[in-house]
């Protein structure tokens, strides 16, 4: 079995759903992704400023001369997922570029990709979301929500590399 | 992410001149924009896609079905709210939600949920430690099933999605319950409420 079949019958599950609520799955479908086109044309000159840090990082020669890479149990933590683990609680799209950017030099069956893929999957924007909720009904006051939230986020990077490690044992 | 953006910039452009290769440098930068906009076909082509799919589940009553589910939990876990309040069914729809990978459907019921806490707390502009819970379990990634990443592995052929998929799930578990864990914590040691 493989995880294509898994998307079909979400999507089967959804439709025939709408059908049996006797909804219009054609027009909230075209609802839906103009919201999600609107999001997306947003989206472009973040991925803009993050494809332009990392590939200016990369191609100055910085990466290749300090070889900096971290291995334990002969899988190799390359400089990249260090960089995304860094980024990930602060800019949801800077973290997916690094990762693609992994897929494509290592694989995306790589242990490096397979550790990347857990590390973008293990938290959120943490800053943004504290920030973006309390501001949203007006709380200045936020306590400490913002030191629990990054405690929880370093929690949920050691949870990710924890069960990559249990994945790559169990094979 | 300002400081960030500008040290690796000027740190690179900086390495580049004196220690690296210009010519290829520049060459690579040129590249930027088509490189961008070919990860965003990828990345924003799946995001308007699934949202055109979780749009229908929402409107069709499916995550306020599956929000009942969980009422039980969530009841216990935000005690502290009168029972029989709205603000119940605002923090299911966003937990249901998150569940299933709808971060932006999330958001606007999160939001909700908080204002009626607000509205219980008589408008006063301080955080109560149910709205912390709240925000915390929304800052982690509480997914089953990560539709947008999985879909993005399937188009980079991995052949292991489906062996991943239980350890998505382990994780996401473990998480969850080391948020309640640190919610705990910081709920006993702080005083006022």
């Amino acid at each position: 079995m493989k995880s294509s079949l898994l998307i079909i019958i979400l999507i089967l599950i959804v439709i025939t759903y709408s059908i049996f609520e006797r909804k219009n799955a054609y027009n909230l479908f075209i609802e839906g992704a103009k919201e999600g086109t609107k999001f997306t044309v947003d989206l472009f000159p973040y991925m803009l400023t993050f494809v332009l840090a990392t590939t200016m990082l990369s191609s100055c020669g910085i990466t290749n001369n300090i070889n900096f890479q971290i291995s334990v149990k002969n899988i190799v933590f390359p400089f990249d997922i260090i960089l995304q683990a860094l980024i990930r609680p602060i800019s949801s799209s800077s973290s997916l570029t690094i990762m693609l950017e992994i897929y494509n030099k290592y694989g995306v069956d790589s242990p490096a990709g397979i550790i990347a893929s857990f590390i973008q999957n293990s938290t959120d924007t943490t800053l943004y979301v504290i920030t973006f909720y309390f501001g949203c009904v007006k709380i200045n006051k936020t306590k400490y929500a913002i030191k629990a939230g990054f405690l929880i986020d370093i929690i949920n990077f050691l949870i990710a590399i924890f069960v990559a490690f249990l994945y790559f044992k169990l094979q | 992410m300002n400081k960030i953006w500008v040290t690796i910039i000027i740190l690179s452009a900086l390495y580049g001149i004196f220690f690296g290769n210009v010519e290829e440098m520049v060459n690579s930068i040129l590249n930027v924009p088509k490189k961008t906009l070919e990860l965003l076909l990828l990345v924003g082509g799946l995001m308007i896609f699934w949202n055109g799919i979780f749009n229908i589940a929402i409107e069709s009553g499916l995550i306020r079905r599956l929000s009942k589910l969980i009422m039980p939990f969530t009841k216990k876990l935000f005690s502290k709210l009168p029972s029989d309040h709205i603000v119940h069914e605002y923090i299911c729809a966003n937990i249901c939600a998150n569940v299933l990978g709808l971060g932006n459907a999330a958001t606007p019921m999160g939001i909700k949920a908080l204002d009626e806490m607000k509205k219980l707390n008589e408008e006063k502009p301080v955080a109560t430690k149910s709205m912390i819970t709240l925000v915390l379990l929304n800052t982690t990634n509480l997914t089953l099933f990560p539709a947008t990443l999985f879909s993005l592995r399937e188009i980079y052929k991995s052949n292991i999605n489906i062996k991943l998929l239980p350890f998505f799930i382990v994780c996401t578990i473990l998480s969850i319950f080391f948020v309640l864990i640190v919610d705990y914590l910081f709920r006993k040691f702080s005083k006022e409420d």
